[in-house]
């Protein structure tokens, strides 16, 4: 489970919030879509969640373990997949995943069938020996996906996971989510998507300007705005509003 | 007009292979001011260099006109001069050039817009002036006119100079962009080019260090025989054939012929114009061809037996850094080949300013003989080959930019930001020692067998030398997490713009200076040599430890902070 209360962060002094007194509860065994438009500091919470940057203000949470005081053990229980998948382009797609599993302390048994399982699923086997800077974007996606889960983490967090995969690789990811979220995990992930969001989670959460603008599953959201039952309708009228 | 101009900025930024440094949005009004006051008084300090330089050669030029006026070679020297500042543009603009024709990964970014194929060509051939026209401002227009002023020449041979000057880089240019083009044009299928491009820089770059070594350019003015000068401008003979514009404006400036004159502007020229008929023509083509070739896959190899083997975290993290290095030309050449280059010029230098004395054992045998402070200078090579090659080294002044943004990846993995430094900061320490060490305990062993020195400096050498290294290596580390580069595109950004070569060299001057008191406390004070070389040796040991630790401190907090 992930806590976050009174969450705030800027990239400037005195500047715009990119995150606004963000207060949410991300809960186990579902599948959580945080939507918003560009700009509106979804990347950025990631980001704060992850500890890839410092919070100003408040408190994040997971598993109990807090980012800033216990990054360590905040950090073994999740996995992040960034928005960029250009990273290690000098390692072999094995290479990867090895320094990966050393980092996690994955042992061998476990590294081996895990990888095999994921390549197997991924239909990356035949490509685990050559270096991901010959790799095509989706293949760098699905790698960075494969290196994030290799050590089988309680937590999901995946900044735009779908952009790039081919069709068959995205439904797998899909599936790979619910699975997680139904063994009572906790899986968090960002899209533009509404779509994905209104077929594949069980709660979003939008927000705008660094602002929560609702967070609930998608029949309370369709609640409150009677008139409109296409979730983009209410997703442009719950932004335009703000 | 403005459409050529928009595009010659295009080439520029795409072929340094940069972006804005990521850092700049978190900066408060203060950093930028400081920042901008830095710049100032940076590029300031640079131009009085230049201009410094420029005054130096101008009135070098100036003293030794007559003296070449008088023997009647002027125009040999003259020549000369111009071949040598063409020489030392081919080497500067290689990497550029290359960059702009041969990968052409500019292209891209406009092919598909409404531009004439000459715009292109003209746009790649302007992109170098600011770099050709330094060598002109600072070496071949001061050089040159301090000559004509020197021999006492009429308006027609300045008139030839300025000329000169401003031709000067076209052909130059014009070669290697041929060469470029060529090359692309054989190596269309090619998938890595940026191999290709690094092994010809560094070829070409080693092949000129050397020349210098063994040309005597070092000789001062006074030493320049005939004999010499010839042998000096035969070494560069070849230069002649590929700069033939040289030979007339040469002669011009030393007789004021004007024929010779038009004849060397009309060389340049008349290249220009079969340069772009030829670029329009086959340039394009190749380039295109060239990024379809690109685009091939590798053949799927199967895994190796030991492919799922385990490793501690800091082993994985030191492999990581030795792959990233080891799998790019560019950071190979900046972090193994340079340094490797350092001792060997510095040992030839050694050897051959010795040579200038009939008997180098002799004179060394009786420089020590005379010395009951021998100890005390043995170590003092191997600290400078130590320090020089740990400062030529990029391993640590880039480790962290390196990276890229796979920094912010490894953020989110649970390793402490100390532990990733100190496995960047040892394994920088290790290749530099690696480099120098061997050839630092062989001027150490040398002078124990040859010269009878006390056994015990090949101890000090070590320590000294390997503190040297390691002061050296912090000092370049601590630039780098102060402020790293993430956000680049090509991986030649990534070491153009480290200055911790030039911080490094500073920092290597500096630490001769407690040598300097060890040998004058020996001198002057009588303070036995043995204390005096422990002094030295326990200073840089704690000036080390503490560098070290300051650094390890300071790079964890800041990037721990430092966001993307």
């Amino acid at each position: 489970m992930i806590q976050i209360r009174n969450l705030s962060k800027s990239y400037s002094r005195g500047g715009v919030k990119a995150v606004d007194s963000l207060n949410v509860n991300i809960e186990d065994g579902k599948i959580t879509g945080f939507i918003g438009p560009n700009g509106a500091g979804k990347s950025t919470t990631l980001k704060l969640i992850t500890g890839v940057s410092v919070p100003d203000e408040g408190e994040i949470t997971i598993n109990g373990f807090n980012i800033v005081s216990q990054p360590l053990k905040a950090k073994e229980q999740f996995a992040f997949v960034s928005d960029t998948p250009d990273n290690f382009l000098k390692l072999k797609g094995i290479e990867y995943l090895n320094f990966v599993s050393d980092i996690y302390d994955v042992n061998e048994t476990d590294r081996k069938s895990r990888i095999s399982e994921l390549a197997e699923r991924f239909e990356m086997s035949g490509a685990l020996s050559t270096q991901i800077a010959d790799y095509s974007h989706g293949m760098r996606q699905k790698m960075m996906i494969m290196g994030a889960l290799i050590h089988n983490p309680p937590v999901w967090l995946m900044d735009e996971p779908l952009v790039g995969l081919d069709p068959a690789s995205s439904h797998i990811l899909k599936e790979m989510m619910k699975e997680h979220a139904a063994k009572g995990n906790c899986v968090l992930f960002s899209t533009h998507v509404l779509e994905v969001a209104e077929k594949l989670c069980d709660q979003v959460i939008i927000i705008n300007h660094g602002k929560l603008l609702f967070v609930g599953t998608l029949d309370e959201l369709k609640s409150r705005f009677p008139g409109e039952q296409s979730l983009e309708n209410i997703f442009l009228e719950i932004t335009k509003n703000e | 007009m403005n459409k050529l101009f928009s595009l010659i900025k295009v080439i520029n930024k795409c072929s340094a292979g940069s972006y804005a440094m990521s850092r700049k949005k978190n900066r408060s009004s203060n950093q930028v001011t400081m920042s901008i006051a830095a710049k100032t008084v940076g590029y300031t300090v640079l131009g009085l260099l230049g201009l410094g330089f420029a005054i130096m050669i101008g009135f070098m030029a100036y003293g030794i006109a007559p003296i070449f006026t008088q023997r009647g070679n002027l125009g040999d020297a003259i020549n000369f001069v111009l071949l040598l500042s063409q020489a030392i543009m081919f080497i500067m603009i290689i990497p550029k050039i290359m960059s702009m024709f041969f990968l052409s990964s500019d292209l891209g970014s406009y092919i598909h817009m409404p531009i004439k194929p000459s715009h292109i060509v003209l746009a790649k051939l302007l992109a170098t002036v600011p770099y050709t026209y330094t060598v002109v401002g600072v070496f071949t227009f001061p050089a040159c006119l301090g000559a004509l002023i020197g021999s006492g020449a009429n308006p027609s041979q300045y008139l030839a100079a300025v000329l000169c000057c401003v031709t000067a880089p076209i052909l130059p240019v014009i070669v290697i962009s041929v060469l470029s083009i060529i090359l692309m044009h054989l190596c269309k299928n090619v998938k890595k080019k940026e191999n290709i491009v690094t092994a010809i820089t560094y070829i070409i770059s080693a092949a000129f260090v050397f020349l210098y070594l063994f040309s005597g350019f070092g000789n001062s003015s006074e030493e320049i025989s005939d004999a010499q000068l010839a042998n000096m401008a035969e070494s560069i003979s070849g230069l002649k054939w590929i700069f033939p514009s040289n030979a007339f404006f040469s002669y011009s400036m030393e007789n004021g012929n004007l024929v010779s004159l038009l004849i060397g502007v009309l060389i340049p020229a008349a290249a220009v114009l079969i340069f772009m008929w030829i670029a329009q023509r086959f340039y394009l083509e190749s380039a295109l061809g060239g990024m379809e070739g690109g685009t091939r896959r590798k053949k799927t190899q199967a895994l190796r037996s030991d492919a799922f083997s385990s490793s501690t975290a800091a082993k994985s993290l030191s492999r990581l850094e030795r792959r990233t290095i080891f799998r790019s030309p560019i950071y190979l050449i900046n972090c193994f080949l340079y340094p490797l280059i350092m001792p060997v010029v510095m040992i030839i230098s050694f050897i051959s300013s010795f040579s200038s004395v009939s008997d180098s054992t002799d004179a060394l045998s009786s420089l020590i003989s005379d010395s009951s402070h021998v100890l005390v200078y043995s170590p003092f090579i191997s600290v400078f080959l130590a320090a020089m090659t740990a400062a030529v080294c990029k391993v640590s002044s880039t480790c962290i930019s390196r990276d890229g943004k796979g920094f912010f990846a490894l953020k989110a993995m649970p390793v402490t930001m100390k532990k990733r430094i100190s496995v960047k900061y040892s394994f920088a320490l290790k290749t530099n020692l690696l480099i120098s060490l061997p050839f630092a305990l062989g001027a150490s062993l040398y002078l124990i067998i040859a010269m009878n020195v006390n056994p015990i400096s090949l101890l000090f050498s070590v320590i000294l030398s390997s503190s040297a290294a390691a002061i050296i290596t912090d000092l370049q580390l601590f630039l780098e997490v102060r402020n790293p580069k993430l956000s680049w595109e090509s991986e030649e950004a990534v070491v153009k713009e480290s200055r911790g070569v030039l911080i490094g060299m500073l920092g290597a001057l500096i630490l001769m200076i407690p040598a300097v008191i060890a040998m004058l406390g020996c001198i002057f004070l009588g303070i036995p040599d043995l204390v005096m070389i422990l002094i030295w040796a326990v200073i840089f040991l704690a000036v080390a430890i503490l560098l070290h630790f300051g650094v390890l401190s300071f790079g964890a907090k800041n990037l721990t902070n430092f966001e993307a």
